[in-house]
This record gives C-alpha cells, structure tokens and sequence, in this order.
C-alpha cells in the first residue's frame, strides 16, 4: 500500500513532499499523496493528526514550506482562481459572516462562481429550511453547517472539500450532508475529499481512505484493499509459549499460552500460509472494521 | 467564603491581580508624562492647558482602569448556571466594578494633586467614573445581543453621562464655567437616572442571555436596517450582484467603508448645529466654531488610521453559540493571525483584493472629505452672511497646502493601515500603537524640555532621515510587487500619476519661503501616497497564504 490511490484516470490533486512546522511543532511530515479524480476520499486521523493543515494547503490558506501542493495541476497559492473558482469548501469551524442574512449569503457567492446554479441553490435553501431572510449569526449551529454546505455546492465544484463536515451535528444534519456528498459523486467525475473523526460515516461513503497520523500519511488506499488487507487472525500453537511468535505482517499481537490473536496486514490466503508454516493452526480469521484499523495503525 | 459578595470579590481580585495594577499604571502613564513634561517646563496646574488636557485625558483613562476591571471580573455568563438571581449577578457586578473604578480615578486624582500641586476635584470625577462604569459593562453586550437595539439602549446612559460631561465644561464652544468644583443636585440627578437606565438594561440583558432568548427588538432598528441597507446597496439592490468585484465591494463597503463618513457626518453635526443655533443669537466670537471643524479636517486622518486597520479584521468568527464576552474574549474575536477562511477561498485574485479594498477607502476617506468640506464651507457661508471677519485657511509657513494634506491625510493613513495590520496582525498593531504613544511622548518631552532651536535642528534632522527611509521603502516594496506580478501596468500608470501630481500641486501651492525640510517631506508624503498600491497586494498574500 502506498501513498498513491490505483486509478486509471489523471491526478485532482499531487502532495509532494509536503513539510510544515508551526514554530517548533511539526505539522506535516514529508508528505506525499495523489488522489484522483473522482469518488470520495476519506482522510482520517485523530486531534492535531494534519487534516485541517493539509486540508488548508489545498485551499492555498497555507503556502507550503517544503515540498509542492497542486490542484487541478495548478499550484493554489499563485492560481486561487483557477482553483478555488473550481473547488467548494466547508471549514470546520463554519466560517461564515455572522451580520449577512442568508439571501445575501447566496446572493454574494453567487458572484463568485460562473457556474453557479441558481435553481440548485433555492433547492438546497428550501431542502435545508433555511430562512432567506434569518441572519447568519443567528443560525444554529445545524442551520449554519447547511447554509456552509449550500455555498459549497451550488456551483456544482469539480472538488469538496469537507473539513469535518459532521463534527458536533445531530443526525438529521449528517444526513443532509451525507446526502449531498452522495448527491455531488453522482456527477460524474466530481471528486469529494473529506476528514472526520467519525468513521462509521467514512466507512460508509468514501471509497478511498488515507490515514494520517502525527503529520505523515500512514495508509492510502481504496476502502475495499483496506478491508481486505487487514485480518484479525487467532492461531493455536502446539505449546503454550511465553511470547507471541514473530507473525508476517503482524501490527499487534495479544493472547497467552497457546492461543495469540494476531492483527496483520495482508492477504489471507497469504497469512493462513504464513500460520502453517509457523506449525499453528488458525481458529479464526475475521475481517475488522474501519475503526479498529486506524486505531491499531495509530497505536502501533 | 460565606457569602457570593465575598466569594465574587475574591475571584475578581485574585484574576485580576496583573490587570487591575496593569491597567491602573497603563491609564496613568501618558497623563503623568504629559503632566510631567509640561510642570517641568514651569507651567503651573493652574493654567487652563492643564484644564484642557484633564477633561481630554480623563474619559481614556477611565476607560483604561475600566478595561483592567472587566478582565479581572470575567463575563457575567460565567455565574448563569450557578444559583443566584440576574439580580445578585448584575447587582455585585455593578457595584464591585463602581466602587473600584471609582477609587481609581480618586487614587489617579490624588496622585496628580500631589505631584503637580494641583487643586483638581476629586468626588465629580469618582461620581462620573462609578456611573460610566455602568454604560461600560452595559456596552460588553452589544456583540452578541441584537447589536443594532443595543446601541439604542446604551447611547441612553452614555448620553445622559456626555451630558452631565458637558455641562460641568460647558458647550461646544463657550468656555468652561467651573470644572467639577461642585456637584450640584441637577448632576447627582442625571447620573442616579443614567446608572438606574444602566442597570435596569443589564439586568434585562442577563436575564433573557441566561434563558437563551435573543434580546428584545425595536421596530426602530429593523427600519434603520432597512433604509440604511436600501441606501447603502444603491444600484446593487436585491439583484445578483454584476461580478465578483462587485460583490466583494459591496462587502468592504457595508461592513467597513462607512464608518469614517458616518462618523464625520456625526461629528459635523455638532458644529453645525451650533452654527444655525448662533446664527439667530447676538454676534459672539466664531474663531471657536472655525477651530473646531479645522481640527477635524486633521482629526480624520487620525481616525483614518484607526479604521484602516479595520479592513484586516476578522469578522466572520463562528460565535453564534456564545452569549455575552469578557473584555479578552472580544478583542480575541477580533484579532486573527491570518484572513478568515471564508475571504481566504474567495475565487479571485490578490491584487484584485487589494483594488478592491483601495477603492474602498478612497471612496470612505472621499466622502468624509466631502461632508467635512462641506462642514467648513457652510460655516464660512455664515460667517460671511453675518459679516465675520473671513478666516484665512493659509497657515504661515505652510502655505495653501492645509487643505489639500487635510483630504489626502486620511488616504495616505488609511490605506497604509490597512497594508500594515494585515501583514501584522495583532502583536504589529500592538507594536504600532505603542510605537506611536511612544514617538508623541517622545516628542511633547522633547517640546517641553529642548531649546527651541536645538528642538528645531534636531526635527529637521530627523523628518529628512525618515523621508528619505520613507521613500527608499516604497521603491523597494514597488520592485518587490512588480517581482510578485502583483502590479498590473493600470496600478503603475495610477501610482506614477497620483505622485506627480500630488508634487506638481506641492509646487504650485507652496508657501512663499519654504522651509528646507518640506522638499523631502514632499517626497515622502507623494511616496507614502502610492505606497499601498504595491504593498496592500503583498500584504494580502501575507496574510491569505500564511
């Protein structure tokens, strides 16, 4: 597994060798990542992990200090037209002004996307049940996250960008914003990159996931190599033994006496192989969810 | 602890224990260095330029002392879920926060009395600072409340205290009678109403903030709102606005380009009123009324810089689950190290930003320009009809260049504010502001102390040194941007105009011996006139693309 997604069609977005330190804090370490156009990516990683800060080098609100960030194949820092004119953008902390009423919200992004699409726009206003006339700063915080949503989608972005779009939202919310993940990669070609904490949510939209972990690209992959790249396999061996045996592809390893459970990184015809070979028996061997993959990868 | 008084008592000087001394220092600083510099220069508490300056300076440092207090007492909010009543909160808030402010301008009087020997009273002023504390603690609402309604209701007290202000030193322009010598019983009066309007109004405030309720409206506020949207959209209407320029202008325009043109509209009403009030009056001396709008015309350039700094803020925070914020808390809403998200992805180019946000200003700082020279000609319009002796807007030395400094000055500080506290932030403009207190320190010592003609030697000295920096900054900044591609051949054609023009109008306007440092002030000031043109883009890529 790289740091590259397999696909046939042409990058939307190249990291290169991405550094940045904040004072003495290292931010993004090294990083390298090439997503393609597209299907949904699902970036994860737990608080101060980088998403926000690689989230924001796309966005061209951070220059990169070390290495190359290209959207489109342009660099976004000297062409935020060119690539902001393209890509729709929900922060996670809704950035919105506050003494706008939400007609004038619209009214005013509207200015700045020729594509944007008016009747979309009143669709999204109504299916959000946001009031034209409500002042931003009045919004709750549901309200606000829609009426975020519905500027980043009503021109249609080749690009979504979604800074933990879900966080701190009730159900019915993530719903809506779920819905128009979906609703955005059902126009072909449209590529939707997301971070969150959730990963049930990520597990069930996104078809490529990257893991991201004290600033460095841990795992990048489609969610179906992920899963099937990742077993939790129980071995019994013919003794009890004191310490776990070394396992190929092994991430951790937990057990006593004669029975360990092995957690690793490939291929089960290859691993039950690997388990005959080391004289053991395997007494089960289960898929694992999202969830426990990132926290094993992140706790290795 | 026994009691809340007790325990809120401890907690207000135990948080407070740097900013109440801090502030406390802070606030007395420039009073006592001007004090200082002019009694050691011998002149006496008495003279009326001690009057003047203690009725000037002692509304700041109130406010100053104020600050410190607010930040030692923490947001009301802090006690809601706590069980005490709205009326314990504001009450103990209210009083603890009188009574400390009040003690301080008394220590500050005090203090001043001893070191100057001067004879200024001190229960007028203790009276007038417990009261304005109210309006103060009142004012800390106006953010997260319907902010329109809450303006209305706190101007009622503050104007009630500028009231009480202006009768104890007298109207616009008649002199002063007696300078809170005594407090009479029509003072005691309007400051019991202005602290009970205070009160009862935070006290509304609190409770419906506690409930989550949004505070009540005036009709008045929604059609205020309304005609002023009406009026400030113009021909953008309700429509889709044309482009992206224009849209963006739009959001410069409503949200920061009026204040200085509704300020200098509020503050030319004054004199004006005066003038139509003298005008049906026996003749009294006009020099006073004249003074008054001539200062404004330089006054604005200072408020300019002050609102230029304005077009870097941060105004987009998500704050819609916050409900009332200490002092810290407001300035921190403020401040931001770079440009919001929400600006940081508008589609659209830096420079063009930058345009956008010159054009803005140019139009803030012309229609101010306008309303005030339309102030000063309607006061010598007066004049001339009741056959006042014409003042002359020449100044020896100096002249005819008067005015037309005074319609670039708010450009020139404007623009160049805005450049600078985008790339600054807030630790810049701290920096900015301190290094401007400490330059007029500098210089009302130097005033105060030097011989007139070393003072003069070693001004002429130093303005050439920073004319010459001034202008070696604006080429260098001008090749940087150029390098950057952030000047379009439009900008350059602009830039290279507006300095030759502005030197051509020097030449034609100067005074008849002019002194040998005007020609590199000159320079300077064309310089410092064009130098957003190349900086404001520079700046804005600074901030955008941290």
């Amino acid at each position: 597994m790289s740091d590259t997604f397999s696909s046939s069609s042409s990058p939307i977005i190249t990291i290169d060798r991405l550094s940045r330190h904040f004072g003495h804090k290292l931010a993004l370490n090294d990083v390298s990542l090439s997503i393609p156009r597209g299907g949904v990516v699902g970036l994860i990683g737990g608080n101060g992990a980088g998403k926000t800060t690689l989230l924001r080098h796309l966005l061209g609100m951070l220059k990169a200090q070390a290495g190359s960030v290209k959207v489109f194949g342009l660099d976004p820092v000297a062409n935020p037209v060119g690539v902001l004119g393209k890509t729709g953008y929900m922060s996670e902390d809704r950035n919105l002004p506050n003494w706008m009423r939400v007609r004038d919200l619209i009214r005013y992004s509207a200015a700045f996307y020729p594509a944007w699409d008016d009747r979309y726009a009143e669709e999204l206003r109504d299916a959000f049940d946001l009031d034209p006339k409500a002042r931003v700063g009045n919004l709750s915080r549901g309200q606000r996250a829609r009426a975020n949503l519905l500027v980043a989608l009503a021109h249609r972005p080749e690009l979504l960008v979604l800074d933990e779009p879900s966080s701190g939202l009730d159900p019915v919310v993530r719903r809506d914003i779920l819905g128009a993940i979906i609703r955005t990669i059902g126009e072909e070609g449209r590529t939707v990159l997301f971070s969150s904490h959730l990963l049930d949510e990520v597990e069930r939209v996104a078809d490529r996931v990257a893991i991201i972990h004290e600033g460095k690209i841990m795992l990048a992959a489609s969610m179906d190599e992920i899963k099937e790249s990742h077993r939790r396999m129980t071995l019994r061996f013919q003794q009890p033994l004191t310490q776990a045996p070394k396992f190929v592809g092994s991430l951790s390893c937990d057990g006593d006496g004669p029975e360990w459970t092995y957690v690793c990184s490939g291929e089960s015809g290859q691993l039950r192989e690997a388990a005959h070979a080391l004289g053991a028996t395997v007494v089960s061997d289960a898929a694992m969810s999202l969830d426990e993959i990132f926290v094993t990868r992140v706790t290795q | 602890m026994r009691s809340i008084p007790q325990a809120l008592l401890w907690e207000t000087l135990s948080r407070g224990r740097w900013s109440l001394p801090g502030l406390f220092l802070l606030g007395n600083g420039l009073p006592l260095l001007v004090y200082g510099s002019l009694y050691g220069s011998g002149i006496k508490a008495a003279d009326p330029i001690y009057v003047i300056l203690q009725f000037s300076l002692l509304p700041l440092v109130i406010l100053q002392f104020a600050m410190g207090i607010s930040i030692a007492q923490g947001p009301m909010s802090r006690l809601y879920t706590w069980p005490v009543s709205s009326n314990t909160i504001v009450a103990w808030h209210t009083l603890s926060g009188a009574a400390i402010l009040a003690l301080e301008t008394a220590l500050a009087a005090c203090l001043y009395n001893w070191l100057f020997d001067a004879q200024w009273p001190i229960l007028g002023p203790m009276l007038f600072a417990a009261v304005a504390w109210s309006a103060f603690q009142l004012l800390q609402f106006i953010p997260t409340q319907n902010s329109v309604s809450v303006i209305f209701l706190w101007s009622c007290p503050l104007f009630l205290s500028l009231l009480w202000l202006m009768s104890r030193y007298g109207s616009w322009i008649s002199p002063p009678t007696h300078y809170w010598r005594e407090v009479t019983f029509v003072d005691g009066a309007f400051l019991s109403i202005a602290a009970a309007t205070c009160y009862a109004l935070t006290k509304t405030g609190v409770q419906y903030s506690r409930s989550n309720e949004p505070f009540p409206r005036l009709g008045i506020s929604t059609w205020l709102i309304a005609r002023w949207e009406s009026l400030t959209l113009g021909t953008w209407g309700q429509s889709r606005f044309r482009s992206a320029v224009d849209a963006q202008l739009w959001y410069e325009f409503i949200l920061k380009g009026w204040a200085l043109p509704f300020l200098t509209a509020v503050v030319m009403f004054f004199p004006l009123i005066t003038i139509l009030v003298r005008f049906f009056l026996p003749p009294r001396n006009w020099d006073g009324v004249v003074e008054l709008v001539l200062a404004f015309g330089a006054v604005q350039s200072a408020l300019a810089l002050i609102f230029g700094i304005l077009f870097s803020l941060e105004y987009s925070t998500n704050r819609s689950d916050k409900r009332d914020e200490g002092f810290e808390d407001l300035l921190g809403t403020f401040y931001s190290e770079s440009m919001g998200s929400f600006l940081a992805v508008r589609p659209i180019e830096n420079r063009m930003f930058s345009n956008i946000i010159l054009w803005t200003i140019a139009k803030s700082t012309a229609l101010s320009s306008v309303i005030w020279l339309a102030g000063l000609i309607a006061v010598l319009l007066v004049m001339w009809l009741k056959n006042q002796t014409p003042v002359t807007l020449t100044v020896p030395g100096f002249g005819a260049w008067l005015l037309p400094l005074a319609i670039l000055g708010p450009w020139i500080c404007m623009a160049n504010a805005a450049s600078f506290a985008f790339i600054a932030a807030h630790r810049g403009l701290i920096f900015l502001v301190v290094g401007i207190a400490t330059v007029s320190l500098l210089l009302l010592i130097a005033i105060a102390q030097l011989p007139r003609e070393v003072f003069l030697q070693i001004s002429v000295v130093g303005l050439s040194i920073v004319s010459v920096l001034v202008v070696m900054l604006t080429s260098w900044v001008f090749y940087r941007s150029g390098r950057a591609n952030q000047l379009t051949s439009a900008t350059q054609v602009l830039s290279v105009s507006l300095a030759i023009g502005i030197l051509v109008a020097a030449f034609l306007l100067r005074p008849t011996d002019p002194p040998l440092v005007a020609f590199p002030l000159t320079l300077a000031i064309a310089a410092l006139a064009i130098l957003p043109f190349a900086a404001l883009p520079l700046a804005i890529g600074a901030s955008r693309h941290r």
